[in-house]
């Protein structure tokens, strides 16, 4: 328990400089080091086919990604495939609306920040996690933008601290992110210079 | 009332400054919430259009956990309870007691929980997520409803209380979240700067605002209902619906009166304790939506009715007080009448006395031409019509066009003026300004101003979509080019948008960017160079065409060396090692 209590020790007193969003779903702004810190994996990736289901009174939507650039991964292997398990969505008429949880369908673009856990990849702070990738039709650029980028300050893991969130609300072009987040990795990871 | 003012100085200042960007208050809807922000186009698709998510007899029947500490339960209880005491809205909270139950799941239970194994259970430790609200729904379109609601919070890693002592304020938090259940979406046009969904006015103080700690420092006014939140609610829950119809004491519809809406408090639990917020009714006719549809700064001193409606002002009303007064003027005249409003519909008729003279100018209409035409001529000639008809009507004494008279602009009583005038332009953006007056004695007046462009300068490309000269473009692309003015789609084909390889394909025009794409019908031949042309065939929509064709070349990339670069869109640059 002593870990969980050091994080509420931290927490409590967070809440009093910056105090959540409220939401349907209501989470703390995480910075990107702290995404990148705690992900188990963070990958680009296009949206293949999304699969609802009922699992013990919920619908989860399990999302295909066919994986395109893996910035952080726990082992050599890079699989072309990945299946992420998200909260909510539609089996026949039945829908279980979570607000703010990411809808994603098929040939959407993403970087996704995600935790594995037994079988499952999970979007790490439901929505927070996600970025999407924009593409300009008339030159091809590809530019990154999601949550984390708009959130107004965000929380330092390091630190404790809450400082301004320095990503541009707009999103950034996705080789500054891609260079950003490698930057935030340890220079042991493999990833680091792919 | 130093601070109504403020607020409502505020409000017209913002929109003053950025009529397009205040909304008012935003409902959950059947389109669907995004991640997206709101300010791109989809997230506004998403959340201001589409049917409501109601609940079929505008009431949650709920229960609390019973592994939620008592006085927990107390203030969960009066969070939920803010909304029940709006007077004119018919949703109910129905508190049914404690449950076994303590998961979000489809189990028949509006499930409220604080829960001590929330990150466990949820597997979600260390998010830093504080509470998860799951709607289940079913059905679409019009027959679209919420069937249940839980509401779980992270009772493990944070603590709950009043706000006070490192706790967070769980009536605050509550009020908000089954705002959410009862299907209203964020207030406030800032979400979108913080990843957050919902639309609707900035107005900090608001429960549904975004931003749990905006408008108090201490956080605790959101444990409080305001204007937008109330007015939110009773858009989709009303108790009372009214229309309003001007007439003369012969019961005839009378046009052209300027209708306001008076009173902007929302009683709750019999007082007006929500006066000075900015929204305060909600009109459901198509053209003046208000609402999450409408600026939220048209709520001030609006005129809410339908005025060019023949036969009455017939919008609908979802009042936010019992009492209502209703403005109805005309010229230098006024009438103000008190309405109380009964349950359901109901009709206020408003009568003017008889002594109203002729105070209305004439039905004025432009037919040739609308605001917004380019021409290429130096003259046009403009054409409409004017009549006094309905509008105590004296007749039409004279259209003027720019101050001039209009030939055939002048009509008896009972007749219609067909009216026409030559108009001399200068090259760029003309201003014309059409006037009708009438025979009364006060000479009634109605103008129209029309903004005319008269184009002789030829289309230009602002830039091509791939580049002149540049080589190793994917196969899958599609080729696009961008003009600096708007175009004639008609003249954007495959006839005028053409290429040196037989390729076929789609020719779409986007007015909004400005650009022509040709999507090809299969990939382009890989290693292959391409030359598209567009010819002078293509035209602005003032009709000025191409000066001279505009011809660019590019090259493509060698054959993709796997199956990844399909139409799924690969969007990283394959490395060639």
């Amino acid at each position: 328990m002593a870990p969980l209590r050091h994080v509420i020790f931290f927490l409590i007193p967070l809440l009093f400089f910056f105090p959540p969003s409220l939401s349907a779903t209501t989470v703390l702004p995480v910075s990107l080091t702290q995404l990148t810190e705690k992900a188990d994996t963070i990958v680009a990736g296009v949206v293949q086919e999304s699969q609802a289901y009922w699992d013990e009174g919920r619908i989860y939507t399990d999302i295909t990604i066919e994986t395109m650039e893996f910035l952080k991964h726990p082992t050599p292997d890079r699989p072309t495939v990945i299946v992420v398990r998200t909260l909510g969505g539609q089996v026949d008429d039945m829908r279980m609306e979570v607000h703010g949880v990411p809808r994603l369908k098929v040939d959407d673009e993403v970087i996704l920040f995600l935790k594995k856990d037994d079988q499952a990849y999970t979007i790490f702070g439901l929505y927070y996690g996600l970025c999407r990738i924009e593409t300009d039709p008339l030159d091809a650029t590809q530019r990154v933008s999601g949550p984390l980028f708009r959130a107004r300050t965000t929380q330092s893991l390091n630190t404790k601290a809450l400082r301004l969130n320095p990503l541009p609300p707009q999103g950034e072009g996705l080789d500054a992110f891609f260079q950003r987040v490698r930057d935030l990795l340890p220079p042991s990871d493999e990833t680091r210079n792919p | 009332m130093k601070l109504l003012s403020l607020k409502i100085f505020t409000a017209l200042l913002a929109l003053s400054l950025c009529p397009a960007s205040l909304h008012a208050w935003c409902w959950i809807r059947d389109t669907g919430s995004t991640s997206l922000g709101c300010a791109s186009s989809q997230y506004k698709q998403s959340c201001c259009n589409g049917n409501l998510r109601l609940w079929t007899d505008g009431t949650i029947e709920y229960r609390i956990s019973d592994v939620t500490p008592d006085p927990l339960i107390v203030s969960l209880k009066a969070g939920i309870d803010l909304w029940n005491s709006l007077e004119m809205s018919s949703f109910l909270f129905d508190y049914q007691g404690t449950s076994a139950f303590t998961s979000v799941s489809k189990d028949e239970t509006n499930l409220i929980n604080i829960d001590p194994d929330f990150a466990t259970r949820n597997n979600m430790i260390g998010e830093g997520i504080l509470a998860i609200s799951t709607t289940w729904t079913q059905g679409s379109g019009t027959s679209y409803r919420a069937v249940e609601s839980d509401i779980a919070f992270n009772g493990e890693e944070f603590n709950w209380g009043d706000g006070t002592g490192g706790t967070i304020n769980t009536t605050a938090v509550v009020a908000h979240e089954s705002g959410h259940s009862a299907g209203l979406s964020h207030a406030g046009v800032e979400c979108q700067n913080a990843g957050s969904e919902g639309c609707g006015a900035n107005f900090e103080e608001a429960t549904m605002y975004w931003l749990y700690s905006a408008g108090n420092p201490g956080q605790n006014n959101k444990a409080s209902l305001e204007l937008d939140d109330a007015a939110a609610l009773i858009h989709g829950y009303p108790v009372s619906t009214f229309t309003v119809k001007v007439v003369n004491n012969a019961d005839i519809p009378v046009p052209g009166i300027t209708v306001e809406l008076l009173d902007a408090a929302a009683p709750r639990d019999g007082q007006d304790s929500l006066e000075g917020g900015r929204v305060y009714g909600d009109v459901t006719h198509s053209d003046v939506l208000m609402g999450d549809k409408a600026p939220s700064g048209s709520y001030i001193n609006q005129t809410p009715f339908d005025l060019t409606n023949a036969s009455g002002l017939t919008n609908a009303i979802h009042p936010t007080r019992r009492t209502v007064r209703i403005r109805a003027s005309i010229g230098g005249f006024s009438q103000t009448v008190a309405h109380t409003l009964i349950n359901g519909p109901s009709t206020l008729t408003v009568t003017m006395p008889d002594g109203l003279d002729d105070l209305v100018g004439p039905l004025l209409s432009i037919t040739s031409h609308t605001s917004g035409d380019l021409v290429k001529t130096d003259t046009l000639t403009l054409t409409g019509t004017a009549s006094d008809l309905g509008r105590g009507d004296s007749g039409v004494q004279q259209v003027t066009v720019n101050g001039l008279p209009a030939e055939g602009g002048s009509a008896t009583t009972g007749e219609t003026a067909t009216w026409s005038a030559e108009v001399p332009l200068v090259t760029g953006s003309n201003t014309i300004t059409v006037s009708a007056t009438d025979n009364a004695t006060t000479q009634n007046e109605t103008s129209q101003s029309l903004s005319i462009t008269y184009d002789i300068v030829p289309p230009a490309v602002v830039r091509t979509y791939p580049s002149n000269g540049i080589s190793e473009i994917p196969v899958n692309s599609s080729i696009s080019v961008q003009f600096n003015e708007t175009m004639n789609p008609d003249t954007l084909s495959a006839a005028t948008f053409t290429n040196n390889r037989g390729l076929s394909g789609q020719v779409t025009y986007d007015a909004a960017s400005r650009t022509a794409t040709v999507t090809p019908e299969s990939p382009l031949a890989p290693l292959t160079a391409y030359t598209f042309t567009l010819t002078p065939g293509i035209q602005d929509t003032a009709g000025n065409a191409l000066a001279a064709p505009v011809v660019w070349t590019f090259t493509t990339q060698a054959a993709p060396a796997s199956s990844s670069s399909s139409s799924g869109g690969c969007f990283i640059q394959v490395s060639q090692e």
